[in-house]
């Protein structure tokens, strides 16, 4: 830089009007001065006193907010601008891929350790921790932490690359990848996700687009940590060591940290299904079927046979109904029964005659909520009273969607 | 930037040739070409920035008796288009 200080100040007003990425801006302003310098040293050599040196110096290269922002027009040119984008996205994408790859190797060490620590606690206390799950949207919910990492490095790689390509400064290209991702992908979130879904999932999944805000504006003109080889020994040390340890004590047959709350009984020694709360069982002959299958688009379909008997018993207002259950009995002998806490069916759908038998479809990955099921066929009798007429058949389901399919589903009452 | 695209960037192309040269050479050659003071070092910087972002000159930090300087020089995309001949400021072809 220049001991002048009107040639200061000149380099002072173009400093302050070059909104270019620090290291380079610092080069520009580097050769700047040099340039000033160079000049005022050739203008002394020929004869002028320091002072008109200096001025004659600073007229050569015109008004300083000028100089500054034709440097700006070469350095940010639209074709630059375009490869930034381009780079951004495409770091982007890896960053993404390798976020994805992290997380996984996260989350499995995670689980690994969260089974050994559950194994040791049953072993050492006879403390029994439940870990197993029918519930698809725990893996949702795994997936979406496991976005978190790879939507933060994402952000973080595409400011950068762009930045680098377009020779823009990181903070005005953070804010605008922050607001477009984030908008990009709260909307992929909230329409085009479609996953298993329960309320952390949902809770998860929105935080993917703050991951990728965050990822953005935080910290992103600090430079990355330096890893160095001993940093990476070290850190497979401190997790593989308790891992492999508390993994090979896994190994040795824990047994299954399941816990179901023990339910009533009846005398008979078999616990109470509750069905009463459906309806009476009808008195004629229970119809076939009852059983129930899975459909191509995701539903639950049922059936009841043979429809000419049911149609000969005066029934009418044929339905299947579907009741939430609860689980009673200590594992190996867990039982599904009625849950009482409901006074009424959470879906309903008309009973269709085809052919002998009666179908029903439920979707029930479309109602918030659902978990375990199971599903009676009723009819009104012709004293007017509706009454059991088979079914019970019973499984477990996921609400399944997208956040927004989720916001607005039915819930389970 | 088209090579021979326009007067200023031939006029520093010509001056560049194939040495390594400052801004502030670039300028005072220029200068003694042209008899014009201001002239030569007005949007010089910007200009060799745009002609080093095209590919036409390429640039480097360079420590010459002691002293780091930015310098300047052509690169073969400039003498190989045909718009510039020989080196040191040899003749242009507009």
């Amino acid at each position: 830089m220049t001991d002048r200080p009107v040639a200061a100040d000149y380099l002072a007003t173009v400093a302050a009007r070059l909104p270019l990425p620090a290291e380079l801006r610092a080069d520009v302003l580097a050769e700047l001065a040099d340039h000033v310098a160079d000049s005022i040293a050739a203008l002394e050599a020929e004869g002028l006193d320091r002072d008109r040196a200096e001025r004659e110096t600073l007229a050569r290269l015109g008004r300083p907010e000028a100089l500054a922002q034709d440097l700006i027009r070469a350095h940010q040119t639209r074709r630059r601008l375009f490869a930034g984008i381009g780079g951004g996205v495409y770091a982007a994408g890896g960053a993404w891929i390798t976020g994805i790859i992290f997380g996984f190797s996260f989350a499995t060490i995670a689980t690994i350790v969260a089974l050994a620590v559950g194994a040791l606690l049953q072993s050492a206390f006879g403390v029994q921790v439940a870990l197993q799950t029918s519930d698809q949207a725990v893996n949702t919910a795994i997936y979406g932490v496991v976005s978190w990492f790879a939507a933060f490095l994402a952000a973080r790689a595409a400011v950068r690359a762009s930045a680098t390509r377009s020779r823009r400064p990181i903070p005005e290209l953070a804010r605008w990848w922050a607001l477009l991702g984030t908008t990009l992908l709260a909307l992929w979130v909230l329409v085009g996700l479609t996953m298993p879904l329960n309320p952390p999932a949902v809770v998860v999944e929105c935080a993917i687009p703050f991951a990728f805000a965050a990822g953005a504006l935080v910290g992103i003109e600090r430079p990355g940590p330096r890893v160095r080889g001993v940093h990476v020994v070290a850190a497979l040390a401190v997790v593989l060591v308790p891992v492999v340890a508390l993994g090979a004590f896994v190994t040795h047959g824990a047994p299954s940290p399941v816990v179901i709350e023990s339910g009533g009984a009846l005398p008979n020694g078999m616990p109470d299904m509750h069905f009463e709360v459906v309806g009476l069982q009808a008195t004629i002959e229970a119809p076939g079927g009852g059983g129930w299958w899975s459909t191509s688009d995701g539903g639950i379909q049922t059936d009841a046979s043979p429809a000419s008997a049911i149609d000969a018993g005066g029934w009418r207002d044929l339905r299947f109904e579907a009741w939430v259950t609860r689980s009673v009995g200590t594992e190996p002998v867990v039982v599904a029964v009625l849950d009482t806490t409901h006074r009424s069916p959470f879906a309903v759908v008309p009973a269709v005659r085809e052919g002998d038998r009666y179908l029903g479809t439920f979707h029930f990955e479309r109602y918030r909520g659902v978990g375990p099921w199971m599903i009676f066929f009723t009819g009104v009798a012709p004293d007017g009273r509706r009454y059991r007429l088979g079914g019970g058949g019973g499984g477990n389901s996921t609400f399944r969607g997208t956040v927004w399919d989720w916001l607005t589903a039915p819930a389970i009452p | 930037v088209a090579v021979g695209g326009d007067e200023a960037t031939m006029r520093v192309l010509e001056t560049l040739g194939a040495e390594w040269l400052t801004g502030h050479e670039i300028a005072a050659r220029l200068r003694e070409r042209r008899a014009s003071a201001t002239a030569a070092d007005v949007r010089l910087l910007p200009q060799l920035h745009r002609l080093e972002a095209a590919g036409i000159l390429t640039a480097e930090w360079q420590e010459v008796a002691g002293v780091r300087r930015r310098r300047y020089r052509a690169t073969q995309r400039a003498t190989g288009t045909g718009s510039l001949k020989g080196s040191g400021g040899g003749a242009i072809h507009d």
